[in-house]
């Protein structure tokens, strides 16, 4: 459904932030001590400069737009790097962004993997990234020649812990939701489900169900379903089906990147399916005893993008969250944390570093000024400070 | 990995959550501040061994800054710590939506030698504050400092009774190459002070393990000096900042930018100050320092040449003494401003006007500081707003460093990221956004699921649309 994801996203972020421009681009006054009663000290918000935006093809025309509002909104003069993977829209961006923007600040660079690394050999003030943890680190190296402050929002395998104490229908048609839109290739999909072994089986009727409600008896004729993005991913996904107990799907047509919804059961922590962000409409199961042992399994990992948690008990959840780190968090649905603009979207260890949407975009982009504007007279109150020194006005 | 087992035995402690809670944290703090309070006389020799370092500027900077930054988190921990609640839309009226500060983990601090417990005390405290179990790494150069620390630190952090092994903190000595095998490591937060170029070689370190970084480096921090404006109280204020710690500081005013009339009346204004704070004889004055190290003494004799010497320009070699030194009529292209000057030493360059002022600045890489005197707030304002830097004061030296509610740092080669205050604890936190949904009322998530259609769409969109205010939607 690309309007209400690409375009929708994009509306939704605009309208507030010109409203609120103003105010988030005043200067901030500060408390002052009492040696800078007199004076005047605040906090300026200022472009940082020339900021380049580098997108990826899941959602390519929002993950474009919204970094490049904040940056536009922060006053700077913006790059944007278009994924080539999402050829047709990298395309319809080049074409369509001269046509409404001004062409001397605002440009589009189109290319693979060779022109985004010759690009990254200028020197930008600020480097947005959205893709994978292998790519961000490169970017990341590319950015310390010159300094170059970087927001990374990279990805990671999403867990999601169902709790025996939960409305099993609902939790189960939540994350259906999230974890098939866009064909999973989401990069805060749940990646994976974490249950105690005596809900297994109920949470994988409870996801039939909620499959057949959405797509239809025959999924692949279903205009709601989606494909893989190529045939590199295409074998990527299917590759991690092997030696896999599928429980549900597994059907897949190459001529059309299709991979049906699919889900595994007692999958091993250990194998291929565990070990990286799967991207794909392809959910495992993995079985924990208890709450302590979801927990540990998770911390074991690299710290997710998103974190999922489905309960009836505050307590628990509250645990969950206090035990864990994430870069975000929804508890009782999926993806939901990314729609709020109040809240900072980003990740943490290899998920990603920074943050934006909202404020947060316009803050990215900002470089926050400390100002200090003092009188050239009352020199009086600076003799205290000057030497000859003693330890008497020390102790004043 | 000669750090591994140190890097792991923190990140052991650091997931059993003993640094998470409150309790925890302010009796860190806390042991921080009775470190002050018991080593004082110990910091003020050990810095002045290392530089020279006056006591008063000692106690100054090393004690009661610290000791600020310390009440000022103590004071506010709690409040910092909390949920921040967040508006909602429509739909998520029934849920919570809130910003969670969470530790990062394991943390490095690295610091420089110039004011040695201060660049790692300050960030110290963030990170403890935020919850971290935390790696200091103070420098070599400053040595009777560093081994200061190295001895004393572990007495007041995560005490246990095994003194020679800390769970939570660690303090790491050596040079260049132990620095280089510690950062082979994973850390989840570093924090660096010193040099652009060795910035590039944190960050770039830091990458390999995609490990967020805030560095505050250096550069020229500029001063401008218009012509109108009060002489006497800018020679002074210029003259502290510059000759503070020997103008071994990051945010020091590095070079004077002012009309040819202006560098004349400037002058016996400066000459003035100077004897004012040091009297006729500097070297003989207990509030001067001496400079680190024989290589920067070295470093600093060379740039003496570069224009010509107006005020002071003795040196004495055993002693690492420059005197309070003032360079008039010195050219861009003169060795005094190739690089950050970090000493006595004020190069002063004539410009013709403000615009040309602007100019220069512009034409250089982003200062950690920039300063403008004039008694005309409408050039000190211009001067502002034409530039870019970390910070900026306008009509003073260095005190907008002193406020903690205003964030410190820099910007392109000066550095990225900022602390002091509630910064240095947002430094060190993750903000991670929490929702928590309710379970029931399904039926109000139905239009976002598939089949999708029109009628879906539209709920939708006037669901989650925010309409840009002065347009109405007539139904």
């Amino acid at each position: 459904n690309a309007y209400s994801h690409e375009i929708l996203g994009v509306l939704k972020e605009l309208a507030p932030t010109m409203e609120k421009l103003p105010s988030w681009a005043a200067p901030q006054p500060v408390k002052k001590n009492l040696l800078t009663m007199r004076d005047e000290a605040y906090i300026g918000y200022e472009p940082l400069g020339v900021v380049l935006v580098i997108g990826a093809w899941n959602y390519p025309f929002v993950l474009v737009m919204q970094p490049l509002i904040g940056a536009i909104a922060a006053g700077n003069a913006v790059v944007v790097k278009p994924s080539e993977v999402s050829e047709n829209t990298s395309r319809l961006v080049a074409e369509l962004l001269p046509q409404y923007l001004d062409k001397d600040l605002y440009t589009v660079v189109t290319g693979g993997v060779p022109e985004t690394t010759e690009l990254l050999t200028q020197r930008f003030d600020h480097i947005l990234y959205t893709g994978s943890t292998a790519v961000g680190r490169i970017v990341m190296a590319a950015a310390a020649k010159h300094l170059t402050p970087v927001t990374l929002e990279l990805g990671g395998k999403s867990p999601c812990y169902i709790d025996k104490d939960c409305d099993l229908a609902v939790a189960c048609r939540r994350i259906t939701w999230g974890k098939y839109m866009n064909c999973g290739q989401t990069c805060i999909a749940p990646d994976y489900i974490l249950c105690d072994p005596s809900i297994q089986s109920k949470v994988v009727e409870n996801i039939k169900a909620t499959l057949k409600e959405f797509y239809g008896e025959d999924v692949k004729s279903s205009p709601d379903y989606g494909r893989i993005v190529n045939q590199r991913h295409f074998k990527r996904v299917l590759g991690l089906l092997e030696g896999q107990k599928i429980a549900y799907g597994g059907e897949t047509d190459e001529a059309s990147c299709f991979i049906a919804p699919t889900i595994l059961t007692d999958v091993s922590p250990e194998s291929k399916v565990m070990e990286e962000e799967i991207f794909g409409p392809v959910l495992p199961i993995v079985t924990v005893k208890s709450v302590e042992e979801a927990i540990e399994f998770i911390n074991l990992r690299e710290k997710p993008l998103a974190l999922y948690v489905f309960s009836n008990k505050k307590q628990l959840i509250r645990r969950v969250i206090a035990e864990t780190s994430s870069g975000g968090m929804t508890a009782n649905d999926v993806l939901m944390h990314s729609v709020l603009p109040e809240l900072p979207f980003g990740g943490v260890g290899h998920s990603g570093m920074g943050a934006y949407h909202g404020r947060f975009s316009f803050e990215t982009f900002s470089h926050r000024r400390a100002c200090l504007i003092k009188d050239l007279r009352w020199e009086v109150v600076n003799k205290l400070r000057y030497p000859p020194g003693s330890m008497e006005m020390m102790h004043l | 990995n000669p750090y591994a087992g140190l890097v792991s035995h923190l990140r052991a402690s650091w997931l059993s959550g003993k640094t998470r809670p409150m309790e925890y944290r302010v009796a860190q703090l806390e042991a921080l501040g009775r470190f002050l309070d018991d080593k004082k006389q110990e910091i003020l020799e050990a810095t002045e061994l290392d530089m020279g370092k006056p006591s008063f500027e000692a106690f100054f900077s090393e004690i009661l800054l610290c000791k600020n930054e310390l009440n000022v988190t103590l004071n506010n921990l709690s409040h910092w710590m909390k949920d921040e609640y967040v508006d909602k839309n429509l739909v998520m009226q029934l849920d919570s939506a809130f910003i969670r500060k969470d530790p990062y983990g394991v943390v490095l601090i690295i610091a420089p030698w110039n004011y040695p417990i201060h660049l790692f005390l300050v960030p110290l405290i963030g990170a403890i504050a935020a919850g971290n179990c935390a790696i200091i790494k103070p420098s070599e150069i400053s040595k009777n400092t560093e081994r200061l620390v190295a001895e004393t630190l572990g007495c007041y952090l995560d005490r246990n009774f095994s003194v020679s092994l800390q769970d939570c903190f660690a303090v790491v000595t050596g040079g260049v190459p132990e620095t280089t095998r510690l950062l082979e490591n994973k850390f989840d937060y570093i924090f660096f002070t010193g040099s652009p170029p060795v910035g590039r070689i944190i960050m770039t370190a830091a990458a390999k393990h995609l490990t967020p970084v805030t560095l505050e480096l250096g550069g020229k921090n500029p001063c401008y000096v218009s012509d109108t404006c009060d002489v006497t109280n800018v020679a002074r204020r210029v003259a502290w900042g510059r000759f503070f710690n020997a103008g071994q500081t990051c945010i020091a005013p590095d070079y004077l930018l002012c009309t040819l009339e202006m560098q004349e009346k400037l002058m016996p204004a400066l000459r003035a100050a100077i004897t004012e704070f040091f009297g006729s004889n500097p070297r003989e004055s207990p509030d001067f320092g001496r400079i680190v190290s024989d290589k920067q003494f070295q470093r600093l004799r060379g740039l003496l040449g570069s224009g010509r010497v107006a005020i002071g320009g003795q040196t004495d070699e055993a002693e690492r003494y420059i005197a309070p030194t003032v360079l008039a009529d010195v050219l861009p292209s003169d060795p005094a401003m190739q690089e950050e000057v970090f000493g006595p030493i004020l190069p002063i360059v004539v410009i013709a006007n403000m615009d040309e002022a602007i100019d220069f600045i512009n034409a250089r890489p982003r200062p950690l500081a920039l300063y403008a005197f004039s008694c005309d707030s409408k050039i000190v304002n211009q001067v502002l707003e034409r530039t870019s830097s970390g910070g900026f004061c306008g009509n003073d030296t260095l005190m907008h460093f002193t406020l903690t509610s205003l964030p410190f740092g820099g910007i392109g080669n000066s550095g990225l990221g900022k602390y002091h205050g509630k910064f240095t604890f947002d430094t060190f936190s993750h903000h991670r956004a929490c929702l928590h949904r309710n379970m029931g009322l399904e039926t109000l998530n139905t239009p976002r699921y598939p089949p999708y259609t029109q009628q879906k769409l539209g709920l939708i969109t006037t669901t989650f649309e925010v309409k840009r205010r002065g347009t109405c939607t007539l139904l």
